[in-house]
């Protein structure tokens, strides 16, 4: 039963992506810019452009072109970068688990932090704390990545000189040598989902207090620490856990302006270089691993909120 | 000394940068074992002061003076771990609603054994024994389920079975039936009773409920914007209150013997004093038809009428019990009336969402039978209760009436035109005919509108008048619901909850219909109020002639307003007929079961086991009827009888032995 509903979530997300697939497909051949000509200069000449357009299969029909770049998507076999010529799955894997270290190392950052400002400011709310904890958070997340970026580069790498400043790891780097390198992009990521995580929290926090359910417990004379975690945090970090997981897609596949800044190489950075240098098919394959990552975290959030709360009904298994 | 003893309890609540003593110099003392009543109307502060004693007061309460006293001990000196000792050991609350007071993510077992302590082992055998004790059926299979997994009597068991855990000294039952129906509440209240003489703890009962009272408790105080003004043996504060806000009350209470066309009942005028701005003199003078200048002068001691019966009020020997001379039931038979809407064979069959936890045990929820092919005849100028548990269909079928819940099979029309199952298909003229008031007025009015812009629209979309002519009207329409005009430019926040309901009546009524359906319309009002509502909705069926279809649990209620009355259990209609032949006395044994709860040993219904489904095929009501006569109970639909003059039941005892019955009992 329960493998039947996650069946239909799978076939689900495969239909969702699908229809991203398409979309992609559409926006990338409608994108300015002639792939032969990028790739030749201004100088080739007509015929070789033709040429390499029939190598490439771009005279072909465009529902030939889509079929058959999805079932190379499907098979594995994503192709050959136009720009870089090489191939393009062991890439964006290679990236993708860059991408996967530092929404991890944000995460780690994130959590903690987030949850305990929150927790913080909800049981202080409506004090000094709560108002000085709320207007900070939300200060440092109105500031755009690039700014808090570089101002976290100028303190903690140019006059602390505790942080490297550019974060282009290198290929075989082990672990150690790469985790300096994950803190500064994962605390500017972190400024970012601080306020969300945090004033989420606090909300739930708030809302929990004031629950009859509390007052039982606080009745039973149970300690503070006790009744906090035991009965509010359980209760009031539901949401938070569902924003978490959905956000996931965005530390992964989003963090396209942290990435350049330290010039981290992410999925992010991949993306940016694949427009930039009109690679379509490489374009192509970032935009459909993002869509993928986005729906996969969505599921995950569902499931998890599923799993945490027994009163969850299920939307669609109606009628 | 043994027992509560609050002295000189004053209370405030801190809201928007002002203090608000919402209780004042409470004076109380109840003995271990005994039972206090503490009666009022929502913001007496009853509940403010249960938790004031209990020390759980919400952050913004603080108790600003006085003692509260437990066996010698000031519980308002006992800070921390103390207090949290204290707690855990002695001081037990059991809340109103029982769903919200427990944990939703946590099964109920690890919430018993968590108040109980010690070793888990130990805990659960002990939770086990204290479900079982709180007449439970099967304790283990409740410590494995969710809170919302239960129904809200299992809930209320739940919540007394950790409260009665060790050996509890003081007890705050803050409503703790209102949420359950009344057969439950019955049998609740029985099991509270039998604990509390057990136990022994000091005990207070909060309710508004002034029979509940009557029946738990020895002694009632009676609470007023905060002061006490009454507090005397519960025998004598029913039969003889000495201060007029009691006696106002039991005035707007209905009970059997009153009709409202004949011994109306007399609901009490004006408003509660804003806690910001009270009187100087007597709190109650600005409401009471005895004040003088010396009321509004000078606060009233508590005076002793007798040495056990004090009350706060100057002039406490001017007041004199309402009690009229009881109505001559006039069974005026259903064939009187003029058919206006007739409902043949509705059904309506439910299937509810899957939870996620029914996926995981491969569970698929049984739908649910909400209407099982009810017929039903609403006749003009004429009120037509329907009364019933939570369950027994009666909402799905206003809803069906009013087209918000198309029914599954059968059909409604409207004096021979057939109606359109839903409210989307059938045309303006058929809305207008057809009006709906809810229970709660507060989410059924729009707060960004004034009471006239929501007046205004029915009366154009509906009445078909232009802008001005409806603005004309609106002025009758809120005398007509005993409003002043100047309601019209007032919005929903500026009016307490009783005119809201006036206002949302007079919406219904707007587009001048031919039947209203009222679904528990004035349950969630104060009985002063529900009083002035009720009479309200008397006045305008007698002055235009308007049908009534008066959905409500509460049978009193009924049999003050209505004409007819049809009794529904599991979707189906058990009896039916005018109100007078069907409740007095009752026949079915499902409606002797309904109006048996409010006795203290009436007839009670056995707890239908959960675990075992229903008959398929037999009568519904047989797994808790307290008469059922076997076999044939259970594997047949049980036949009309007809007791004349348009009563039906619906049993297998023949109509003889059920008279024979109620003459025995």
């Amino acid at each position: 039963m329960i493998l039947r509903y996650l069946l239909r979530r799978v076939v689900l997300l495969g239909v969702t992506v699908l229809i991203s697939s398409i979309i992609i497909f559409v926006i990338c051949r409608l994108l300015p810019g002639d792939v032969a000509r990028v790739l030749l200069g201004r100088e080739a000449s007509e015929a070789a452009l033709t040429a390499l357009r029939a190598e490439l299969g771009l005279d072909r029909p465009l529902p030939i072109q889509y079929l058959d770049w999805l079932r190379g998507f499907v098979s594995g076999d994503w192709g050959v970068s136009y720009s870089t010529r090489q191939l393009i799955r062991p890439l964006v894997f290679e990236r993708l688990h860059n991408s996967l270290l530092l929404a991890g190392a944000t995460l780690l950052l994130a959590i903690p932090l987030g949850i305990g400002l929150g927790v913080w400011a909800g049981r202080r709310a409506g004090k000094l704390d709560d108002t000085a904890i709320s207007i900070s958070t939300l200060a440092v997340t109105g500031l755009p990545e690039f700014v808090t970026g570089l101002l976290l580069i100028d303190l903690f790498a140019f006059r602390m000189r505790m942080l490297p400043a550019n974060s282009s790891l290198r290929p075989d780097a082990n672990l150690l040598e790469i985790i300096p390198q994950l803190i500064l992009p994962a605390m500017t990521a972190t400024l970012v989902l601080l306020a969300y995580i945090a004033r989420l929290t606090r909300a739930g926090v708030i809302h929990e207090l004031n629950q009859d359910y509390v007052r039982t417990a606080m009745l039973k004379g149970l300690a503070p620490f006790t009744l906090l975690q035991r009965h509010v945090l359980r209760n009031a970090l539901l949401p938070v856990i569902t924003v978490i997981a959905i956000s996931l897609g965005w530390l992964i596949s989003g963090l396209i302006v942290v990435e350049n800044v330290y010039n981290y190489p992410g999925i992010g950075r991949l993306l940016t270089f694949a427009i930039d240098r009109r690679d379509l098919i490489l374009l192509q394959a970032v935009a459909m691993i993002t869509v993928v990552i986005f729906a996969v975290a969505n599921l995950l959030a569902d499931l998890l909120y599923a799993l945490l709360d027994p009163r969850i009904r299920l939307g669609d298994e109606t009628r | 000394m043994s027992g509560l003893e609050v002295q000189q309890l004053t209370i405030e609540y801190r809201v928007a940068n002002q203090t608000l003593p919402v209780v004042r110099d409470i004076n109380l003392s109840v003995g271990a074992g005994e039972t206090l009543g503490i009666v009022g109307e929502s913001g007496s502060g009853k509940s403010t002061l249960g938790l004031a004693i209990l020390r759980a007061l919400p952050a913004n309460g603080r108790i600003k003076a006085g003692q509260v006293l437990l066996d010698g001990i000031d519980l308002t000196r006992v800070q921390g771990p103390a207090l949290r000792a204290l707690w855990s050991r002695s001081l037990r609350l059991v809340p109103q609603n029982p769903l919200a007071a427990l944990n939703p993510t946590l099964r109920i077992g690890d919430q018993l054994t968590e108040a109980i302590g010690g070793r888990r082992q130990d805990a659960i055998a002990q939770a086990a024994a204290l479900l079982a004790r709180a007449q439970i059926a099967d304790p283990m299979r409740v410590l494995r389920s969710y809170p919302h997994e239960l129904s809200g009597g299992m809930q209320q068991r739940v919540m007394i079975a950790m409260t009665f855990h060790g050996a509890p000294r003081l007890l705050v039952l803050d409503e703790p039936t209102t949420s359950l129906d009344v057969t439950t509440e019955a049998a609740v209240v029985d099991l509270l009773a039998d604990l509390i003489a057990e136990r022994r703890p000091a005990a207070l009962f909060i309710s508004h409920n002034l029979g509940l009272v009557a029946r738990i408790a020895t002694r009632a105080a009676v609470l007023y914007a905060g002061e006490l003004v009454e507090i005397a043996p519960t025998t004598f504060l029913f039969q003889h209150p000495r201060h007029p806000y009691t006696q106002g009350l039991l005035a707007s209470l209905p009970h059997p013997g009153l009709r409202y066309n004949q011994n109306p009942l007399q609901p009490i005028a004006g408003t509660l004093p804003d806690p910001g701005a009270l009187p100087a003199g007597c709190i109650f003078a600005p409401r009471c038809p005895l004040a003088d200048e010396q009321c509004r002068r000078e606060r009233p001691p508590l005076l002793p009428a007798t040495p056990d019966h004090l009350v706060r009020c100057h002039h406490w020997t001017m007041v004199e019990p309402y009690a009229p001379s009881p109505a001559t039931p006039t069974i005026n038979a259903l064939t009187n009336g003029q058919p206006l809407l007739a409902a043949h064979r509705l059904t309506k069959t439910i299937t509810p969402r899957r939870t996620f936890a029914d996926l995981v045990r491969g569970k698929r929820p049984a739908p649910m039978i909400a209407l099982a092919g009810v017929d039903l005849t609403v006749c003009r100028n004429r009120t037509l209760g329907v009364v019933g548990e939570s369950g027994s269909g009666k909402t799905t079928l206003a809803r069906c009436i009013i087209g918000l819940t198309p029914p599954s099979s059968g059909a409604i029309e409207l004096i021979d035109i057939p109606l359109a199952p839903s409210i989307q298909q059938r045309p303006p003229e058929q809305l207008r005919r057809l009006q709906m008031v809810l229970q709660n007025p507060q989410e059924a009015l729009n707060p960004a509108l004034t009471v006239g812009e929501a007046l205004r629209r029915p009366l154009i979309r509906l009445g078909g008048l232009d802008r001005r002519t409806a603005d004309q009207r609106i002025p009758d329409l809120l005398r007509l619901v005993s409003l002043p005009p100047e309601y019209a430019n007032r919005r929903p926040h500026q009016l307490s909850g009783g005119e809201k309901q006036r206002v949302a009546i007079a919406r219904a009524l707007a587009a001048t219909p031919d039947l209203l359906v009222l679904d528990e319309a004035v349950s969630a009002l104060d009985v002063s109020v529900q009083a002035a509502v009720l009479n309200v909705l008397a006045a305008i069926k007698e002055r235009t002639g308007i049908a009534y279809v008066f959905i409500t649990h509460d049978l009193a209620v009924v049999s003050y307003l209505a004409d007819d009355v049809v009794v529904m259990y599991q979707g189906q209609i058990v009896e039916q007929g005018p109100v007078a032949a069907v409740l007095s006395p009752p026949l079915h044994p499902y409606t002797e079961v309904l109006l048996s709860a409010s006795q203290p040993d009436g007839i009670r219904a056995r707890e239908a086991d959960t675990a075992v489904p229903p008959p398929v095929s037999g009568c519904p009501f047989q797994p808790r009827c307290p008469r059922a006569i076997g076999e044939l109970c259970r594997t047949t639909p049980p036949p009309w009888r007809d007791a004349g003059g348009g009563h039906l039941i619906r049993c297998h005892i023949p109509l003889p032995d059920l008279r024979a019955a109620q003459m025995t009992d």
